[in-house]
Parts: structure tokens; sequence; C-alpha cells
């Protein structure tokens, strides 16, 4: 019998995490205990998930229609950002209909050189569909296609947060819940034990901390939230959209039934009431909520056996970047290391090594969004039109380029592997790529389609 | 403002200089921008790089080579790994095998699962679940077939060359596709005021302008350090050799599909099997070794009769602190040295080719895009020493002072971190963008003798008897593939075979 893994937060994140850990790790025998802990900070009602959620539903072998249902639970092909008049698509799959066709970006960004008012969302399945209210699951024999419509799903939280501790439930995971919790370390450094507020102890193998709060002794900075729930219907949009404001940026996330707003400010100067303001102006809603929450700005999740992931995952929560799925990453990415007889320091190390690269990652597509060109991936961009080599996969290559070139990037410099293309060559290729995204665009359902097949699917 | 380049000079004629010439010229047919290239038959080349990693593809593939052709011009024989010899003590054997090596089962890797099966003694040995190692020891080779989901759709292969004849192959393609050649020997660089190279002056008396120069001038470094005086960081505390005597010998036998790296008292002796001829050579430390006594240890481990006299070479392993600096990049051994325990000395070269028609430059030479160009040069050189001094020092042979110095060295960090990691549980972290996969690092971690105490927990999530079961299919499978190959020399007698060289 091994030493149990204690899970402790509240909310989605711990669902998810306890959800991840109990699926890999019950069937060799570590027990899994979720410690459920009031939530110091209100969950945002609604979440946006990239690509991994689709494949960690497989993993966990929980039914994508479930989750549509339960969550009331939206398919998103990336964001339709919007500044000012300018308006483009960043889709979570790549360009073309080949993922490593060489150069096909550099061939997309000579185009918009020649043609101004071409735009590169033309060769974007994804954007495609999305501008046509249209979503579909790739077939099984398209693997291709899966590639370029790699989607992501918009849910509720906490109904979603509720479907997986029905699951974890199902899996055998132990709930107890305290209002405090009290570490109890032994002389090496290890978590021993967690002391409940009924003076229960819990003898601890590994404890997965959820927990997104900052602890006092840690750096944190002082973050404004903004949410407001709309109850416009929005089935049409398989897409979060995203606009820009005075202080940053405002995101939308469609459900099956309304959706909501969110935007954040981490300016300490800021005029909450001329916020307000804006934010009516830009989507018509009064009813905003605001709060403050205290961000950490970084760790070293892996220490000894406490495993710090909330805390990790929420230095990068922010309406244009989903904590869950970094959190989902941290947990992954350690059941992949996980020791099965001995404690590897050296593991840890490298673990968190992984993760400073994964954040730094992160924060360099989130500094991408207030200035470009103070970033070395922008600037780069802006010279020769390429994206920075990543070493995680934190943000997809579509996200980057869609995000860079509709920023308005315009790289100086051209591609010398094109440059024995002639100009005619370039285009007439890229217009048969664009005529066959059409085609296959124009033979896919409505997302509005898709969803009640799925939905049916599950009531029968 | 964009100020487009209008002439780039490549300083040197190796497989360097021709690999560069080679790729500028197929890319940017001469129209784009004027390319010369300067050599000089005076100075020899080095000739390093005879045996390549599949990665090789990737070039060959950018300039558009027939692979039939290229063989039979260069002598080429086709390689599936490398084989070590007495690495981990004298007596002992294993293969660094191109392509996978077993099956992965659900999120499983496949060394997970033979770990634990080797463990409880239920296990065959690791060449048996390898299609490239089990060819190899059956001198057997074929290129990938159409053949659904058996190993022969994926055989991951590359070559055996002569390089000097690679670097005429090269030079020939080059000057039809509008490079043009300049034979020189250079005696003055001159530099404009900002220190940016402006020309080469030649022994004739004629000068060169260029506003880009490429220098393939070798270990000298004749434009990056000897003008630019770049910097070079030294390695030699953790890749300690720093000569080899080389000499080609006579094919004794059919070709072997392999590179065979034999551990010696103080450093390895390379057998490189082409069609013409076996390359050999003997890399060592002049610090434990004289080279009378390198040179004896090369001609007795010969397969065959020396063809030439022993060719001593000189160097210092390490890499330049810029490989890019100012107008001048520095490619193959200008940029730095590694020796060629794992043939990585042409994939430096052809990745710093790559590298650069990302980053190709204007003449404003933006220092940021210099900089982000370095910073990944940096990280390739970087991770690719730390796999080549697990060689050295992941080792239990005490026969000598070169050992037992290799075996007590301090190693870097991140390869301390990454030997005690495997070690405790049979794990290898790696980044997206390390050359070598964790494959890689699994057969020379296993092969250098470290033993994994555990192994990934999901590998208890199947029944003994189940994995027992899969390991004997992918025996099997692995054992009918290679018995659909041809030999080697068959598979070249039919394809690519070279004529005679007299």
């Amino acid at each position: 019998m091994q030493q149990p893994l204690v899970l402790i937060g509240h909310g989605l994140w711990l669902q998810m995490a306890t959800a991840i850990v109990a699926k890999h790790l019950q069937p060799f025998g570590y027990p899994c205990i979720a410690l459920e802990l009031p939530a110091r900070v209100k969950e945002p009602a609604a979440v946006a998930c990239g690509p991994e959620l689709a494949t960690l539903c497989q993993m966990l072998g929980l039914p994508l229609q479930l989750v549509l249902a339960k969550a009331q639970a939206t398919f998103s092909l990336g964001s339709q950002y919007q500044s000012g008049a300018n308006r483009w698509f960043v889709p979570f799959g790549h360009y073309g209909l080949n993922g490593s066709a060489v150069e096909f970006e550099q061939a997309i960004l000579q185009l918009l050189q020649q043609e101004p008012d071409s735009k590169a969302e033309l060769f974007s399945i994804a954007a495609q569909a999305a501008h046509q209210g249209k979503f579909a699951l790739a077939p099984a024999n398209r693997p291709d296609l899966a590639e370029a419509l790699s989607y992501g799903m918009h849910l509720q939280t906490a109904e979603f947060a509720a479907c997986l501790k029905h699951y974890n439930q199902q899996l055998g995971v132990t709930f107890l819940s305290s209002q405090i919790v009290e570490i109890n370390y032994s002389v090496q450094g290890q978590i021993s034990s967690l002391q409940l507020d009924n003076g229960a102890a819990i003898a601890v193998g590994y404890c997965l901390d959820c927990r997104a709060e900052p602890t006092a002794d840690e750096a944190s900075r002082t973050v404004q939230l903004f949410s407001a729930q709309d109850t416009t219907v929005l089935l049409q949009q398989p897409y979060s959209s995203v606009i820009q404001t005075s202080w940053g940026w405002l995101v939308r996330l469609p459900l099956q039934q309304g959706s909501h707003w969110f935007s954040q400010c981490t300016d300490p100067a800021v005029d909450l009431p001329q916020i307000r303001h804006e934010l009516q102006q830009l989507t018509g809603q009064t009813d905003w909520q605001s709060y403050t929450k205290q961000q950490p700005t970084g760790s070293q999740p892996w220490q000894h056996n406490h495993l710090r992931f909330g805390q990790a995952a929420a230095a990068l929560d922010c309406p244009l970047y989903n904590g869950l799925t970094a959190l989902q990453y941290l947990v992954i990415r350690w059941l992949d290391l996980l020791p099965n007889q001995s404690s590897c320091p050296a593991t840890a190390l490298m673990y968190n090594q992984h993760w400073q690269q994964y954040q730094s990652e992160v924060q360099d597509f989130l500094h991408l969004h207030q200035q470009p060109l103070a970033t070395k991936t922008g600037q780069a961009f802006a010279r020769l039109g390429r994206v920075l080599t990543t070493e995680t996969d934190a943000i997809k290559a579509g996200q980057w380029f869609g995000l860079m070139q509709g920023l308005g990037l315009t790289p100086e410099l051209r591609s010398m592997l094109l440059a024995n293309r002639t100009e005619t060559e370039i285009q007439q290729g890229l217009r048969q790529i664009q005529q066959q995204i059409a085609r296959l665009v124009a033979a896919m359902p409505s997302q509005i389609d898709t969803l009640n097949r799925c939905l049916q699917q599950l009531s029968h | 403002m964009i100020e487009k380049i209008r002439k780039i000079i490549v300083l040197g004629g190796g497989s360097a200089g021709w690999m560069t010439a080679a790729a500028l010229g197929k890319v940017l047919k001469n129209q784009y921008c004027q390319i010369q290239v300067i050599e000089s038959e005076q100075i020899g080349t080095v000739g390093v790089g005879e045996a390549t990693i599949p990665q090789i593809m990737l070039y060959n593939e950018l300039i558009g080579l027939d692979e039939n052709d290229f063989m039979r011009r260069t002598q080429a024989t086709f390689k599936l790994g490398i084989q070590f010899v007495d690495w981990q003590k004298q007596g002992s054997s294993y293969f660094h095998a191109f392509g996978d090596v077993g099956k992965n089962m659900e999120g499983l890797q496949f060394y997970h699962y033979w770990l634990k099966m080797r463990a409880l003694g239920k296990a065959a040995p690791l060449d048996e679940y390898t299609l490239s190692s089990l060819a190899c020891l059956e001198q057997r080779f074929m290129r990938s077939m159409d053949a659904g989901n058996s190993p022969l759709s994926n055989i991951a292969y590359a070559f055996h060359f002569d390089a000097g004849l690679f670097a005429k192959y090269l030079r020939e393609l080059a000057e039809q596709w509008g490079v043009q050649r300049t034979e020189g020997e250079v005696v003055e660089v001159r530099q404009l005021d900002n220190g940016f190279i402006r020309s080469l002056r030649l022994a004739d008396g004629t000068e060169h302008e260029a506003d880009f120069f490429i220098d393939c001038s070798g270990f000298r470094g004749l434009l990056i350090e000897q003008t630019l005086k770049t910097g070079y960081e030294d390695w030699s505390h953790w890749l300690p050799c720093d000569r080899a005597i080389a000499v080609p010998s006579a094919t004794t036998s059919e070709p072997w599909p392999f590179t065979r790296a034999t551990a010696q008292r103080a450093g390895w002796q390379w057998r490189i099997p082409l069609q013409h001829r076996v390359g050999n050579g003997h890399v060592y430390c002049s610090r434990f070794m004289s080279e009378d006594e390198a040179t004896a240890i090369l001609l007795k481990n010969l397969d065959g009769e020396a063809l030439a006299e022993p060719r001593p070479i000189r160097f210092v392993t390490g890499k330049r602190k810029q490989f890019w600096n100012k107008n001048c990049l520095a490619v193959g051994l200008a940029g730095g040295f590694m020796e060629p325990l794992e043939s990585t000395s042409l994939h430096l070269v052809q990745a710093t080719i790559s590298k650069l028609f990302s980053f190709f430059p204007d003449r404003n030479f933006a220092q940021s895009d210099i900089d982000e160009f370095n910073r990944q040069m940096h990280f390739d050189y970087d991770k690719i020493r730390d796999f080549l001094i697990l060689h050295y020092h992941a080792t239990e042979r005490n026969d000598s002072e070169f050992w037992n110095y290799c075996r007590t060295m301090a190693v870097p960090e991140e390869l301390t971190q990454k030997i005690q990691q495997f070690k405790a549980n049979g794990r290898i972290f790696r980044f997206n963008n390390e050359m070598f996969s964790d494959l890689s690092w699994f057969e020379v971690m296993l092969g250098q003798g470290i033993t994994p105490q555990g192994y990934h927990p999901m590998a208890d999530l199947f029944p003994e008897a189940e994995l027992a079961k899969r390991l004997e299919g992918i025996r099997s499978v692995i054992r009918k593939s290679v018995d659909h190959m041809p030999s080697h020399q068959s598979f070249i007698d039919l394809n690519c075979k070279a004529g005679k060289v007299y």
C-alpha cells in the first residue's frame, strides 16, 4: 500500500487535478484523497480550455458529450480578436492543410505584403469555419485535419467541476473537507501529515496543492478582475471574442445559454469608474462584478513532496490564458516523471526548470498583447516573420503566428527559402489551398448541428 | 529600410564550405545575391564528418539531392547506427541505433515496460526489439517501404561517405547553381571602421569585397577568430581528447551498415566503412598518450591493410563564444568542434545553414536577430556536448589514467541531473528542440551501464503475462522484418554501386 496522494484546494482546479491523478495512479494502489477547502476568491463563472482538454477527456474516458451537456459547453476553434477597426482570428490549429508544409506562413506573409487587403485567416480552416459558425470533429481518417481543426471548449466552471467531482467519486477518491489545514513537516522538509479543523491528521505521500492563492511569504501582485454575464446566446460563434480596451483586453466566452465577459487590470492606479464606463460601452452590459485578488508571480512548483501546482498555474491565470491549462500541464508532466521507488531531487529540479520555460513562453505570449515590439518574439517576427522556436507546447504555433500577424507585425525581410519561387507561383499555391479550405468548410455542419447531434447521442 | 545583401563570400571549401555554398546556390539561385567561394588547394581539409546522422536527409532534401547519385559519387554506404565497443568496460558492446526501439503502448514508452520485464529476467536484449540494431548485426539494409504498421515503413538511416568526394560533388552542384569559385589564399582581411569585414585580399593581389562572410576556414577561424577575436569556450576539461590520427585501410569484408567506435586506453577508434575503403581514426588525449603510441594502436587494430600514411589532426573541443559576429558567420569547425563520436559535425553544419535561412540578414545586421541565432546555436552545441560527455563519464573503466579522469570528472550540472534521474526512475527529461531523442539517451545510458532502479509505475498496470506476450510479439515482428531486408552490399549493388577507384 502506497502513502496517499492528497490533493488540496477547491473548485474546478481541485477536481481536475484529482481526476487526472486518480485515473492514472489509483490502479497502482495509490489511494487518492481530495481535501476541499473554502475558496478565498470566487472562481470565474466560465472557463476557456484549449485543445488539450479533448485529449484529456479521452485519457480520462470522459465522454465529450457528457462534458458538453453537464457544463453547458460550446466548442472553440480559437479567438476572434478586435482592436479598433482591426479584426483577426487566432486559431488553435495550424494554417494551411499540412502542418509541416515548409515556409507556408512565410508565403502568407509575402502575399499580405503584395495584397494588403488580403487576410491570413483565408488560409486557416479553423478561422473560416469559425466565421461561418461551423464546427465538426475531424474524421478519424484525416489526422491532418484534426490538427488544423484543433479545438478547445468554453465551459461553465461550477458545473464542469461538479461533473468531475462525480467522476472522481466514481473512481473511489475519498473526499474530505475542512475550513483550514495545517501542514506538518518532517525534519527533512517533507510534508508528513495534514491537520484538519476537526483535529484529524492525514498521512501524506505527496501533497498536490491546487490552491491558487499565494501564501503570505510569497511574491504576489494585486489584480483587479471584472466579469459580467450576458444572456445573448451565441451558438453561431465557435470561438472566444477578445477585444482591446484602454487598460488591456476584454474576453467573451459563449456558452450554450448566454455568455460571460471577463477582463483584468494590473495597473494599481486604475480608474475603476472609467473602466466600468468603458466596459458598459463596449458590451452594453451594466451589471459588472469587480473584485481584487492576489496573484502569485512565480514559483518552484515541486518542493520535496509538496507540489504547489495551484500557485504555479495561478501565476499565469488571466482572461487571455486560462490557468486550468497550466494546471493540467503541471499534473500530467509530473505524472510522466513520477518516481516509483525513491524521491529524486534531480527530477524535481529539472521539472521546475522546465516549468520556468513553460511559464516564460506563456508570459511572452501575454506580453505580446501589450507591447509586441518589447518582446524578443515580437521583434524577431517583425524582422523575419518567424516564430522563435519554443521548448514547450504552451502556446500552439498557429496561435503565435495568428496573434503576431494580427497585431500588425509585418516582417521587414522576406523568406530566402521562397526566393526561388515566383510571386505568381506562390499566389497560385496559396489560392489552391484557399479553395480547398473553402470546399471543406462548405461541407462542415454548423456548431449548432454538431452540438445537437452530440447531445442527442448522450440522451440515447 | 531593407538593404539587400549583395554578395556573400564563403571562405573555405571543405565539407562545411561547399555544403553552405550549395545550399545558398540552390536556394538563392545566384539571383538574389552573388555567392563566391574562396578556397585554396594549398590548405588541406580536415575531412571529418564522414559519418552522418539521419538529420542529413533534411539537407539533402533542401538541395534536392539524388540519393543514389550522391551515394555513387561519394563512395557512400548506409548507416543504421553506431556500435560502441569497450565503452562501459572492456568486453562490453552496445548499439546506439537510429529509429524506433520497440513499440510504445497506451501512453507508456517501450523502455519502461522492457525495464520492468528485464528486471524480472523476462526480456531479451534490447537489440532484439530494435530493427536497426539487428540489421546492423546481420549487415542488412533497405530503405523504408510502404508496409503499414510494420517497422519496415519507418527505417531511419544516414550515410558514411568520403568527405573529400562529398565536397567535390557539392562543388559541382554549387557551380551549376551559379556559385563562383576562386582559388587563392587569403593574406589579409580588411575591416571597416565599425569592425565589420570589408574584404579579403588574396596572395595573387586581388581583393574581394562582400556584405556577408561565412567562415568555413576550419579550426583556425581565420575570420571569426583571427580577425574578429570572437573568443573560444574551451571544453577540454569535459571532452579531453585533443588529437586524432586518421588512416584509410583496405576493405576486407562486405560493408557494415554502422560506424564502430571502440574505446581505447586514452580515447577511442572509429571504423567507417565506405564502398572503396574503410576510414579509420584514433581520437585520443595527448595528456595521456603519445602520438607514436596512438598511431601504433590505430594501425594494430585495422581490419585491413593501411592504404596511406597516418595523418595527425589536432583540435580543442569547444565552441566559439559567438557563432555569428558582426557580418561574419562561422560554420563547421570554425564555429566549434566536439569530436566525431556521435557524427554530429555535419549535422551542426546543416543546423547552422538551416538557421541562417531563418535569420537571413540584410546589410543592417540586426543585433537582435544575431543574438537569437547565437542563442539557438549555443543550445544545440550544449545539448550535444552533454550527450557526448555522457559516453566518457558513465563508464566502469578504471584501466587507465584517462578513464579514471573521465569517470571522476565533474560534468555539467544538467547532465548530472539527467543521469541521477535516469538512475533513480528510468526517466529521461528533455526539451522540445534537443537533437537527441529520449531513445538515444536511453540507449546510451543503458549501454554505458547506468541501471535504473525503477521504471514508470504505469508499467505495473499491465499484467506480466500481457507484457511478456507484447514483448514476444515485437521481437517476432522485428525478426521477420529483418529477415525481409536484403544484405547491405546487395542493396548497394542494386541501387548505388560506385565505380572503382584506382
